[in-house]
């Protein structure tokens, strides 16, 4: 009898795996023929990169040797990205928490009020920052500050998700107990959820500022100010010795910048 | 009896009921009346409505009908701002003590304060002295004599450490009514005698209603002044321990007795021993 119970378990497992297995290879054939199609739609092509490969080497050529002679004058404007940066990080933190706590619905006064904070959280963080600098400096004219204005835009939507995302998932029992003390929601909010998800905020705070230095270099290209603006000049006048001096500087700084806040965020927890 | 218990009555509820959604209500029609310094427990396996009961007390939870009274105050009838100030007098403690993780224990002490705390220090984090000392009174209280503990983080304590913290956070409201849901469900043996010994202790003391959930029958049994059972949501037994025949006991967990205590050793060997 319990031998009947153990191989009809068996036969389950069997047929479970057998099942999983097919269901694996279905998808692996729909990713494979969506990959396909799309190599189709945009012209992948293996020769052709062959054909491009000396172009790129002669190009090569023509960037080197980088032209440092410039970097004093790139000062200027990396500083100005890592400015933008800075300002396009922290600004958002005076939105996001407040539209987090709306949002969350945890800590929301209604449902109703988290779906409407929710969908604006969301179309700010859907529109890249490079489509919001497009729009902005079309309004506002040339320059950092819709650089700024659009990282702005973009990372409340972002640093919102983040924040709402950790306050729903703070326990729920603190929070009773907080009210059960006679704390008002704001005071609920305070101690009941704050210290909880603090080192989460500040974790996720620290990977948009790092998020932000990359997108404030790419911001030039539209016009919105920094490093970006001197690397398309460059580009436009064929000084690729010049560009490659920016992309050099650029990675560097970046690459800095996640070891400061790699170490940073490894303090915090 | 408790001798501390006299005619004023701590907390009356009429007619109360809550359904949540449309599915059928976790408690119905219920009316019943606890005097001050009365030891009440809810008894009762999971699921029957005593967690609601609870929580409708202090309106942690709304009851969809149905009169809460608490020292003579009607608790639905209060303003926004009225109801907290009547919670600031009730005091509540946990299963999973419910104190917050990265705050140290004297800061989680003086939470029991936020009722009464100005909006100011409260964005601030500003305990005023007399909170701090209020705080260190209450742990002392609650057993928690070893001061070198007061500045370390919550969640570097024992359970029942954790519990003794959420007991003096409690204590800090001066409470005229207590209200326990599960208190010693997650605390291994020793500590579920010690933490009872302890409530017992203080609502004998100070003269408080105590009202509190619990699934362990000798526990009850051994505690209570007065212990009320509820099945499906209603009222199923209402009288002092000695008047709960094992006939009653089958009734309320729907089997017979002795297998409930088989059951509670087992549950208590297994529990999470923190």
């Amino acid at each position: 009898m319990t031998i009947a119970v153990a191989s009809g378990v068996l036969d389950a497992v069997i047929e479970e795996r057998r099942v999983s297995r097919r269901q694996y290879a279905i998808i692996g054939m729909v990713v494979f023929a969506a990959a396909l199609w799309s190599a189709w739609g945009t012209e992948f092509n293996v020769p052709k990169l062959m054909e491009g490969l000396p172009h790129i080497y002669a190009l090569g050529e023509r960037m080197l040797p980088p032209d440092f002679s410039i970097l004093k004058d790139l000062a200027g404007p990396m500083i100005e990205t890592l400015e933008m940066a800075l300002l396009g990080t922290t600004i958002p933190i005076f939105f996001a928490l407040p539209l987090a706590f709306l949002a969350a619905v945890n800590t929301a006064p209604n449902p109703l009020v988290s779906i409407i904070v929710r969908l604006f959280i969301g179309i700010f963080r859907t529109v890249p920052e490079l489509i919001w600098a497009m729009v902005l400096v079309t309004a506002v004219g040339l320059g950092p500050f819709p650089g700024v204005l659009a990282l702005v835009l973009h990372t409340i939507g972002g640093l919102g998700k983040f924040y709402y995302e950790a306050i729903e998932s703070t326990d729920p029992g603190v929070m009773e107990a907080m009210q059960a003390a006679g704390a008002s929601r704001f005071k609920v909010i305070w101690y009941g959820v704050m210290p909880n998800v603090l080192p989460v905020m500040m974790s996720s705070t620290l990977f948009y500022w790092e998020y932000n230095n990359r997108a404030s270099t790419v911001l030039g290209l539209v016009g919105a100010g920094g490093i970006g603006l001197a690397l398309t000049h460059a580009l436009q006048d064929f000084r690729y010795p010049e560009v490659v001096t920016c992309l050099i500087l650029i990675v560097l700084i970046l690459v800095i910048i996640d070891r400061i806040s790699a170490f940073l965020r490894g303090k915090i927890i | 009896m408790n001798i501390e218990a006299d005619q004023t009555t701590m907390v009356e509820v009429r007619n109360l009921t809550k359904a949540y959604g449309s599915s059928a209500p976790a408690i119905e029609d219920i009316s019943l009346s606890f005097k001050k310094g009365e030891f009440i427990v809810l008894l009762g396996p999971s699921g029957v409505g005593k967690s609601t009961l609870l929580r409708c007390l202090n309106f942690l939870v709304r009851p969809t009908s149905g009169i809460v009274k608490i020292n003579g105050q009607e608790l639905g009838a209060l303003s926004k701002k009225g109801l907290l100030q009547a919670r600031h007098h009730i005091g509540m403690i946990f299963q999973e003590f419910n104190l917050v993780n990265r705050m140290s224990v004297l800061m989680n002490v003086m939470c029991g304060r936020l009722g009464t705390l100005g909006t100011w220090r409260a964005l601030t984090y500003n305990f005023s002295p007399e909170d701090h000392e209020a705080a260190v009174r209450a742990l002392v209280r609650a057993g928690l004599e070893d001061q070198e503990l007061y500045l370390r983080r919550a969640d570097t304590l024992s359970g029942g450490q954790k519990q003794r913290v959420a007991i003096a956070r409690m204590l800090i409201q001066e409470p005229k009514v207590i209200l326990a849901d599960e208190p010693i469900a997650s605390l291994d043996v020793m500590m579920r005698a010690q933490i009872m010994d302890l409530i017992k202790d203080i609502a004998q003391r100070d003269g408080l209603t105590v009202v509190m959930s619990l699934h362990q029958l000798d526990v009850a049994k051994n505690y209570a002044d007065r212990i009320i059972a509820l099945a499906q949501g209603q009222v199923t037994f209402d009288g002092p321990p000695n008047e709960l025949t094992d006939a009653v006991i089958e009734r309320v967990f729907n089997k017979p007795a002795d297998e409930i205590d088989e059951e509670q050793t087992v549950e208590i060997t297994e529990a999470p021993a923190e």
